[in-house]
C-alpha cells in the first residue's frame, strides 16, 4: 500500500490512504478495488475532508515530496512555483529569515496585511514565519483560494488559506524508524553589473578629478597591482546540515509518530548562520469500538541565528557604512583588505571620514565576528488535541484545542571594541567607554479551540448530507520587554552575558547623565469568536452544494461593527457521472462554481514576520499622551489617538468557476480556474470634516479588484511500475486594479490610483543622452524631449512590482530505482526599481564608491553619440524620479532538482531495511533574468543592499528500517 | 435518536455557555491612556487644557493668507514662487491657507469639546479649597477659547457676520466620531453659542492669570471684537473699555529712544545698517515698543499665545522668511512698498523702525530698478525673534491699540467725530517719538472711518487684521479698492495691484479638504 501511495503522489497533486481520512462510502464493486485503497482527498478547512471527485473547492494540495529534503529552514520557500496562483517571494537569503511574501490571488489589500491565513494541524495560526517547524514533518500543504474553501474562515480568509498538516503514523503498521541526512554548500549568486575593476576606478578617479586615480598618471594606473573583489572577499560558501530522525509507530487503535531534527545552515555572509531542533510527536487513538477518537500533536523547536543589523533595521540598506551587502558590491577594487587588525586601528586612522572608499574598511570591521553581536533564539511550542466522539454512526462531536507559543530572545550589540562604538564614543566627551547592548524579549502565544458537532447521513443511497456546527475561541497575548545598556567596558564585555555594563556617571565634562540605560516593555491581548454553520449536499456523485454561514467576532471592533456575518455557498457538476458521457475519455470532467465573502481583519501590515494579529489593537479608542504643554508647561495631555469607532474588517467577495479533468485513462489531469476578487473598505486614508481636526483619517473606504485565470497540467507520459515519466505546469495570471479610492496615493514614484494597479509606477520617461552637451534627456507630457521634468511629466506607466504572472514547471521520472525531480518556477510582468544600479551609475560616486565600468563610456565631446550621459551631466540627480533604472524582474528560474537512486524495495525484501534513498539536490540553481542584481526575487519597490537567496548543492540520504 | 440529540444539544449550549467567550472580544489594552484615565480630576483637566486646547490655538494661518492676500507684502529677495499665485489673488478652494484656517480652528473646538465632556466626568471637592474655582477656571478659559475659534472662523467664512440671519460655519458643541458631517449653521446659532460661552467664561473665571492666557481681561477683550465684527456697537465699546481698564495696562510709548541720532532724519531712510536703527531693534534695546515685539517686555498686549525659546514651537516669522529675519536670511515676503512709504512718511513714528530689520536694502529708485525684488528688500522685523531663538515669538492676538481702535469705531458710529479722533491720537501719540500729534479733524464719519482703517493698517500689520477689516470698513470708508500695492509688490508688473472691496473673495470659501468629506456642505457665493 505504502508502495502503490508513493507512485501516485509524485507531483503536485495529493493522496492519502485511509489513514486520516477516508471516504465513508465503500464501493460495492469489487473492480474498483485499486482505487478504493488510495480515494484521493482533498483537505480543506477547519479537518473537513472532500474526495477529489466531490470537491467544490478551488485548492491545491503540494505534497511532501515537493517540501522534503529541501535546503530550506521554512517550507514557505518551498512553495515557490508549486502550484498556481500562490505567488512566494524570498526577499532575503539570510539563514532563517522571515522575510518571505506569501501572495495568494493578488494583492487584496493596500494597507492591512496581505498574508494568507496558516492553519496547522487544524487549527488556525497568527503566524506569519514557520522557521521553527521543520518541513520535513509535513504531509501535505493545501492552498485554498476560492470562497467556497476560504469563506468558513470569515474575516480572517481574506488572503486565501494554506492548510498545513504534519505526519502521522498509522494503524497496524508496526514500527519504522526512519533517518534522512543531507548536506550542502551554498555560494553567493552572480551580478551583472560590470563593476569597474581598479584600474578601470583608477581611470574613472582621473577622468572626473576626484580619489585616488586623480593624482595618478596613465602609467601609474597601468601599472597598479591591487584589484580587490570584496564580494569575494567578504563573503563565503557555507555549509548546511540537515538530519531527521523518525519513528513511526501503529498498532491497532493507537499510532504515533515522532521525529527529531536538527538543522545547521550556514550563511554566505560569515557573521550569519542559523540552527535548529526539533521534535514533534503526534499521537492517534481510539476507543475499542472506534467511537472515541483522540489525536495530540505537539512540536517544540529551538533554533538561534546570527543576523546582519540589516535583516531587522531596514533603515540602514543604504547605509555604506553599516550594511556590507550594499558598501561590498561598491567597495572600491583598488583598496587592499585586511590593513587594520581591529576598530581602534582603523579609527585611529580614518577618524569619521568616509570618503575615497574608506567606508569599505568599516564593513570590514563590521564583519568580523563580535564586532556586532545581533542573535535571535527562538523557543516555540505548538501543541494540539482533539478529541471526537460519535454519538451516533451520523453524529460526531468534537472538540480541538491548541496551543502556538513563541520566545524570542535577542542580542543586539555594537562591542566596545568595534569601529561604530568608537566612532560614536569619540563623539562624546568625557565618556571612556563606548558601544551599547540591547537585549529584548517578546513572547507570543495564541490559544485556540474548536468545538464542533458534525451530522454525516446517506439518505436513499443518494442523497449525501453533511451538516456542522462550529464554535471556535481564540486569544492570544503578547509581551515585549528590552534594556539597552550604554557603555561597555572591553575588559570584560562579552555579547549577551550581562558583564562588562558601566555604571552611570554623571558626565565630568558637561554635567549630563552618561551610560543612562533604557528599558521599555508592552503588552498586546487579541482575541475573537466565531460560530458558523456547515452544509455540504452531494447527490449520487453527480451534483453537489455545499454552504458556510458565518459569525465572527474581532477584539478589534467595537458596537455594530463587532460581529460580521460571512458566508459562502458553491456548487459542482460531475459531468463524467452523465449517461451520455459513458464511454468517453473522462475520468473526472467536474464544473464547480461558487461565490462568497470574507474579511480582512488585520488592517495594519506587519513587518515580515510579526503577528499581525496584535497590530492595530485600540484603533477604536481615543488614545492620550503625556508630553510638554503650553508654554512649556511638563507633563501635560494630548489626545493623541482619535478613536475610529467605525473600524470595520475589509470586504472581500469572490467568484470563482473552474473545472477539474482527468482524462486520457489518467495520464492527463488538471484544473482551470477563474475568478473576480473583489476587496471594499480598504483601510486606507479616508477623507473627514475638519471637525475632527484632521481632514484625512484611516478608515475604510475604496476597493480593488484581483482577477485571473490560473491552470494547472499533468501529463503521465510512462506510467509504468519501473519507469515513470510525468511532466506538469502551473500558471496563473492576475490583474490587479484599485476600482474606488477617494483620493490617489502618490509616494514618491509609485502612485494608487482608480483604474490602475497597486503600486503603479509613476515617471517620467528617460529617453537617453542629449548629444549636444551630455545631459539625461526626459520625455516631457507633450512627447517633447526636456532636460527638466517636473512633476507633471511623470507618466503612469501600468506596471508595478506585482508580478502579472506566476507559476511553475518541472519534471518527475523514475527508472529502475533512479529517479529525476525538477522544479522550474517564474514570474512575469513584476517591475522593480533597480536602486543598485542607479547607485553604481551615478557619476557623483566616483572616487567614494565603485561604479560601473559602463562609465567609461560616458558622453564626452569626443564620445557624443554614448548613452551612457556625460561623468558631468547637470541634471543627473532627475534620473530617480525617471524610469531610467525601472528594470523588468521577471524571472525564471531552476528551482529546485532531485537526482537520485532508491534500491527497488524487492531487493531489500530480505533485509531489515524498508527503503533506502541517495540524492542530490539543487536549490535555486540558476535564474535567467534582465535584472542585473544578485537576485530578482522579492515584492519589493526599490531594493537596496538585500540579502541574496542562495545557490545550494546538497548530497543527502534516506533510510527506513 | 431524537432521545440523544435532546441530550446533546443542551450539552453542547452548556459546553458554549460555561466558556466566558467574551473576554475574547471585549479586550481593552492593558494600561491605555484612555479618555476615562485622561480626565479623573481638576488637575487633570488643567493638564489636558495646557495641552491639546491651549496648544491647539493658532492664528498663523490668518496671519499668512492676510498678509499675502493684501497688501502688507511684496514678494522677497528669496522668493521663488511661494505662495505668488495667491498674492495674484487667485483664490479657491484649494488653497492651503484657507484649508488651514478652517481646520485650525476646528481643531481647537474638537479639543475643548473633549475637555468640557471629560469634565462632566469629574466633580471638584469644595471642601478642598479652591478647586470649585479651579474647576470654573478651567472651564472659562476653554470656552472663552472656543468662543474665540468660532468668532475667527465667523469672520472669515460667514458671508456676513452683521447679519444674524446669515450662513455661518459648522456648529459643533460635542465630540464628533470620525465620519461625522454637519451642515453649515445660520449666525444666529453660532452667535448664541459664542455669547454663552463668553457670559459663561466672564462670570466663572476666577484665576488671576497673565496675559499668556485668558483673563478677565482677554474676555472682555474677545467680546469687544466679536460685538464690533457684528456691529453691535455698544456692546463693543462697553467691553473694550472694560478690557482697557480691567487689564490696567496703558498705550505703549515709542520713548525713550536710544540717544545719539537726533540726526536721523525720517523719511531719508537708507537702510545702510544704522547703528542707531541697530540699536533701537537689538535685542536688548529699551525702547518699550521694541521690547513688546521682541517679547522681553508685555507692553500693551492683553493676550499672547506663548512661544517659549526652549522646544518645539511654531516660528511665526517663518511666515515671511527663511533662515533669519535679515536681508541675508532669504526672506520670502517683504514688507509691501506703499506700507512701507506710508510708515516713513510719518514723522517721529517708530513703526517704521521696529516694523523693519536694520539690514534692509532701501532703494530708492525701487520703480526704475530692473529687479526690486533684490535691490528693495524690506525685511519684516514685526517678530525679531525671542532673544537668540531666531523666528520664534510670542503670537499677539489682542493689544491695547485694538480696543482704542474699536471705540474710534464706536464713536464714529454714534457720529462722535471729535472722540474718535481723540482715540485715534492716542495711539499715534504713543508711538510717535518726537511728541503728541496733533488730533485729526474727520469733516464726516466717511473721513473717520478712512483713518480708522489708515491707522489699523499702520499698527495691526502682520498681526492677521487687514483682511478682515478691510471687508469691514473698506466701503464704509468711501473706498472701492483698499489693498493698496505698490507695482514693485511682484516681479511681473501688469499685474492687477487690487480687487474691489465688493469681490466675493472677501469672505473665503468653504476648503476643498472640507467638501471632499462632506460634499453636502453649502459653499460661498462665487466659489
Amino acid at each position: 500500500m505504502n508502495v502503490k501511495l508513493k507512485v501516485l503522489t509524485a507531483g503536485v497533486l495529493f493522496f492519502i490512504g485511509g489513514q486520516v481520512v477516508m471516504a465513508q462510502k465503500k464501493p460495492k464493486i469489487d473492480t474498483a478495488a485499486k482505487e478504493k485503497k488510495i480515494e484521493e482527498v482533498v483537505i480543506l478547512g477547519y479537518s473537513k475532508t472532500a474526495t477529489k471527485a466531490k470537491d467544490v473547492t478551488a485548492s491545491t494540495t503540494i505534497s511532501s515530496e515537493v517540501i522534503e529534503n529541501r535546503p530550506n529552514v521554512s517550507f514557505l520557500n518551498s512553495l515557490q512555483g508549486a502550484a498556481p496562483g500562490i505567488s512566494v517571494a524570498s526577499f532575503s537569503g539570510s539563514p532563517g529569515s522571515a522575510k518571505i511574501d506569501v501572495i495568494i490571488r493578488g494583492l487584496s489589500s493596500l494597507n492591512a496585511a496581505t498574508t494568507p491565513l496558516y492553519v496547522i494541524d487544524g487549527l488556525s495560526s497568527n503566524s506569519t514565519q514557520f522557521r521553527n517547524i521543520n518541513p520535513n514533518d509535513i504531509e501535505s500543504i493545501s492552498v485554498l483560494k476560492d470562497a467556497a474553501a476560504t469563506s468558513i474562515y470569515g474575516n480572517r480568509g481574506a488572503n486565501g488559506v494554506v492548510i498545513i498538516n504534519t505526519k502521522q503514523g498509522k494503524f497496524n503498521s508496526g514500527i519504522k524508524f526512519s533517518y534522512s541526512g543531507t548536506t550542502g554548500m551554498s555560494v553567493y549568486p552572480k551580478n551583472k553589473y560590470e563593476m569597474a575593476n581598479a584600474k578601470q576606478a583608477l581611470t574613472l578617479d582621473n577622468l572626473v578629478g576626484y580619489g585616488l586615480g586623480s593624482t595618478m598618471t596613465p602609467d601609474e594606473i597601468a601599472n597598479f597591482t591591487t584589484n580587490t573583489d570584496w564580494n569575494k572577499y567578504f563573503f563565503h560558501p557555507a555549509l548546511t546540515q540537515q538530519h531527521d530522525l523518525g519513528v513511526s509507530f501503529g498498532g491497532e487503535k493507537v499510532s504515533v509518530y515522532t521525529s527529531l531534527g536538527y538543522l545547521n545552515q550556514g550563511g554566505l555572509v560569515p557573521t550569519t548562520d542559523f540552527k535548529r531542533f526539533t521534535l514533534r510527536n503526534n499521537i492517534r487513538g481510539k476507543s475499542a469500538n472506534d467511537r472515541f477518537s483522540f489525536n495530540s500533536q505537539i512540536a517544540v523547536g529551538y533554533s538561534k541565528r546570527n543576523q546582519l543589523d540589516q535583516e531587522v533595521n531596514s533603515g540602514i540598506n543604504a547605509n555604506v557604512i553599516q550594511n556590507p551587502l550594499h558598501g561590498s558590491l561598491i567597495g572600491l577594487p583598488y583598496l587592499t583588505p585586511n590593513q587594520f587588525n581591529n576598530g581602534y586601528d582603523l579609527f585611529n586612522a580614518i577618524g569619521t571620514s568616509f570618503s575615497y572608499g574608506n567606508n569599505i574598511y568599516v564593513l570590514e570591521d563590521v564583519l568580523k565576528r563580535n564586532s556586532l553581536p545581533s542573535w535571535f533564539t527562538e523557543t516555540s511550542l505548538l501543541a494540539n488535541i482533539a478529541a471526537s466522539y460519535k454519538v451516533t454512526p451520523a453524529l460526531t462531536l468534537s472538540n480541538k484545542a491548541g496551543i502556538d507559543y513563541k520566545s524570542n530572545d535577542r542580542v543586539f550589540a555594537r562591542s566596545p571594541w568595534s569601529y561604530l562604538a568608537l566612532a560614536v564614543q569619540s563623539s562624546r566627551p568625557g565618556e571612556a567607554f563606548g558601544g551599547f547592548e540591547r537585549v529584548s524579549n517578546d513572547k507570543d502565544f495564541t490559544f485556540n479551540n474548536v468545538v464542533s458537532l458534525n451530522y454525516s447521513k446517506l439518505f436513499n443511497d443518494k442523497h449525501n448530507l453533511d451538516l456542522g456546527v462550529y464554535f471556535e475561541y481564540m486569544k492570544a497575548h503578547y509581551l515585549f520587554n528590552q534594556y539597552q545598556q550604554n557603555g561597555l567596558d572591553p575588559r570584560t564585555y562579552v555579547p549577551g552575558a550581562g558583564t562588562g555594563y558601566v555604571s552611570t556617571i554623571l558626565n565630568p565634562v558637561n554635567g549630563s547623565i552618561s551610560y543612562a540605560h533604557t528599558t521599555s516593555a508592552s503588552k498586546i491581548d487579541a482575541g475573537s469568536l466565531a460560530a458558523f454553520a456547515t452544509l455540504d449536499y452531494d447527490y449520487a456523485g453527480k451534483y453537489g452544494l455545499s454552504g458556510v454561514v458565518r459569525r465572527d467576532a474581532s477584539y478589534r471592533f467595537v458596537n455594530d461593527l463587532k460581529w460580521a456575518t460571512f458566508w459562502s455557498a458553491a456548487g459542482r457538476w460531475n459531468i463524467d457521472k452523465e449517461e451520455f458521457m459513458n464511454g468517453s475519455t473522462f475520468d473526472l470532467l467536474k464544473l464547480r462554481a461558487s461565490y462568497g465573502t470574507q474579511g480582512n481583519q488585520n488592517l495594519v501590515d506587519p513587518v515580515s514576520g510579526f503577528n499581525p494579529i496584535f497590530l492595530g489593537s485600540n484603533l477604536v479608542r481615543d488614545l492620550s499622551t503625556t508630553a510638554i504643554g503650553y508654554n512649556n508647561v511638563a507633563g501635560s495631555f494630548y489626545t493623541s489617538q482619535v478613536a475610529n469607532v467605525i473600524l470595520q474588517w475589509e470586504e472581500i467577495s469572490q467568484f470563482n468557476v473552474g473545472l477539474d479533468f482527468r482524462l486520457l485513462g489518467r495520464r492527463l489531469e488538471g484544473n482551470v480556474d477563474y475568478y473576480i476578487k473583489k476587496t471594499n473598505q480598504l483601510y486606507n486614508d479616508v477623507n473627514s470634516s475638519a471637525i475632527n481636526g484632521f481632514y484625512v483619517y484611516q478608515g475604510n473606504n475604496g476597493g480593488l479588484k484581483n482577477q485571473g485565470i490560473e491552470g494547472l497540467l499533468r501529463y503521465r507520459f510512462i506510467n509504468k511500475d519501473d519507469a515513470k515519466l510525468s511532466l506538469f505546469v502551473n500558471v496563473a495570471y492576475n490583474k490587479n486594479t484599485i476600482t474606488n479610492l477617494e483620493n490617489p496615493q502618490i509616494t514618491g514614484s509609485l502612485i494608487n490610483e482608480v483604474g490602475g494597479t497597486a503600486y503603479q509606477w509613476n515617471l517620467y520617461h528617460y529617453v537617453g543622452v542629449n548629444p549636444d552637451n551630455g545631459n539625461l534627456l526626459f520625455l516631457d507630457k507633450d512627447g517633447n524631449n526636456t532636460e527638466a521634468p517636473t512633476d507633471a511629466d511623470r507618466i503612469k506607466t501600468g506596471k508595478s512590482y506585482l508580478p502579472k504572472y506566476q507559476g511553475g514547471f518541472g519534471l518527475n521520472a523514475e527508472y529502475k530505482g533512479f529517479f529525476l525531480d525538477t522544479l522550474f518556477s517564474f514570474q512575469k510582468d513584476t517591475w522593480k526599481y533597480d536602486n543598485e544600479l542607479a547607485w553604481i551609475m551615478d557619476p557623483g560616486a566616483i572616487g567614494d564608491y565603485n561604479v560601473s565600468s559602463q562609465l567609461l563610456n560616458a558622453w564626452s565631446s569626443t564620445n557624443t553619440t554614448s548613452n551612457v550621459p556625460s561623468l558631468f551631466a547637470a541634471n543627473v540627480a532627475l534620473d530617480g524620479n525617471s524610469d531610467r533604472y525601472l528594470t523588468d524582474a521577471s524571472f525564471l528560474r531552476f528551482k529546485s532538482f532531485t537526482v537520485g537512486y532508491s534500491i527497488p524495495s524487492k531487493k531489500l525484501a530480505n533485509t531489515p531495511i524498508k527503503s533506502f534513498k541517495i540524492f542530490v539536490q539543487g536549490e535555486n540553481m540558476f535564474v535567467w533574468t534582465k535584472w542585473k542584481g544578485f537576485d530578482p526575487e522579492g515584492f519589493t519597490t526599490f531594493p537596496l543592499g538585500a540579502y541574496p537567496n542562495p545557490r545550494t548543492i546538497s548530497l543527502g540520504t534516506n533510510i527506513e528500517f | 435518536m431524537k432521545k440523544i440529540i435532546k441530550f446533546i444539544f443542551p450539552l453542547l449550549i452548556l459546553l458554549l455557555s460555561n466558556i466566558s467567550c467574551n473576554d475574547a472580544i471585549d479586550i481593552v489594552q492593558d494600561g491605555e491612556f484612555s479618555n476615562d484615565a485622561t480626565f479623573l480630576s481638576v488637575s487633570d483637566m488643567q493638564k489636558y487644557l495646557d495641552g491639546s486646547v491651549y496648544s491647539s490655538v493658532n492664528i498663523s494661518n490668518e496671519i499668512k493668507f492676510t498678509s499675502v492676500f493684501t497688501d502688507e507684502v511684496g514678494l522677497g529677495s528669496a522668493n521663488s514662487g511661494q505662495d505668488q499665485t495667491l498674492h495674484r489673488f487667485y483664490l479657491d478652494v484649494s488653497d492651503g491657507y484657507v484649508s488651514g484656517i478652517w481646520i485650525s480652528h476646528y481643531l481647537l473646538i474638537n479639543r475643548v469639546n473633549r475637555l468640557l465632556q471629560g469634565a462632566t466626568k469629574v466633580t471638584p471637592n469644595p471642601e478642598v479649597t479652591g478647586e470649585v474655582d479651579k474647576y470654573n477656571s478651567i472651564l472659562a478659559q476653554a470656552r472663552a477659547l472656543r468662543a474665540f475659534a468660532y468668532i475667527q472662523l465667523e469672520a472669515y467664512f460667514s458671508t456676513d457676520m452683521k447679519d444674524s440671519t446669515a450662513l455661518g460655519v459648522i456648529l459643533l458643541d460635542h465630540v464628533p466620531t470620525v465620519a461625522e458631517k454637519l451642515p453649515r449653521a445660520k449666525n444666529s446659532d453660532i452667535f448664541s453659542l459664542i455669547e454663552a460661552d463668553l457670559n459663561f467664561a466672564e462670570s466663572n473665571l476666577t484665576s488671576v492669570l497673565s496675559y499668556y492666557y485668558i483673563n478677565k481681561a482677554s474676555i472682555a477683550a474677545i467680546k469687544a471684537r466679536y460685538y464690533l465684527y457684528r456691529g453691535d456697537y455698544t456692546l463693543a465699546k462697553q467691553y473694550a473699555n472694560s478690557a482697557i481698564s480691567l487689564s490696567g495696562l496703558t498705550l505703549t510709548k515709542a520713548t525713550p529712544i536710544p540717544s545719539g541720532n537726533s540726526s536721523l532724519s525720517p523719511g531719508v531712510y537708507n537702510g545702510t545698517s544704522n547703528p542707531w536703527h541697530t540699536s533701537l531693534n537689538s535685542t536688548s534695546s529699551t525702547n518699550p515698543y521694541r521690547k513688546m515685539w521682541n517679547d522681553s517686555s508685555q507692553g500693551e498686549v492683553l493676550f499672547a499665545l506663548a512661544r517659549p525659546t526652549v522646544g518645539t514651537w511654531e516660528n511665526i516669522a517663518s511666515l515671511y522668511t527663511t533662515n533669519t529675519t535679515s536681508a541675508t536670511g532669504s526672506p520670502l515676503f517683504d514688507m509691501g512698498r506703499n506700507l512701507f512709504n506710508i510708515l516713513v512718511s510719518n514723522s517721529g513714528d517708530i513703526r517704521k523702525y521696529v516694523f523693519i530689520d536694520p539690514s534692509a536694502k532701501v532703494d530708492g529708485n525701487y520703480l526704475t530698478s530692473t529687479s526690486p525684488k533684490t535691490t528693495d528688500v524690506l525685511v519684516i522685523d514685526k517678530y525679531p525673534g525671542k532673544g537668540t531663538t531666531a523666528l520664534r515669538n510670542d503670537i499677539k492676538l489682542f493689544r491695547l491699540s485694538e480696543m482704542y481702535f474699536i471705540l474710534a469705531e464706536c464713536a464714529t458710529k454714534e457720529n462722535d467725530l471729535p472722540t474718535a479722533a481723540n482715540y485715534i491720537k492716542a495711539v499715534r501719540d504713543a508711538r510717535n517719538y518726537l511728541g503728541p500729534q496733533t488730533a485729526p479733524v474727520y469733516a464726516d464719519a466717511t473721513a473717520a472711518w478712512t483713518d480708522i482703517l489708515l491707522e489699523r493698517r499702520l499698527e495691526l500689520c502682520f498681526e492677521g487684521h487687514r483682511y478682515i477689516d478691510i471687508k469691514r470698513l473698506g466701503t464704509l470708508a468711501g473706498q472701492t479698492n483698499s489693498i493698496d500695492r505698490n507695482e514693485v509688490d511682484d516681479i511681473i508688473k501688469p499685474l492687477p495691484l487690487t480687487i474691489p472691496n465688493s469681490d466675493h473673495r472677501f469672505t473665503l470659501p468653504i476648503p476643498l479638504d472640507e467638501t471632499l468629506a462632506n460634499p453636502t456642505i453649502q459653499q460661498n457665493p462665487g466659489y
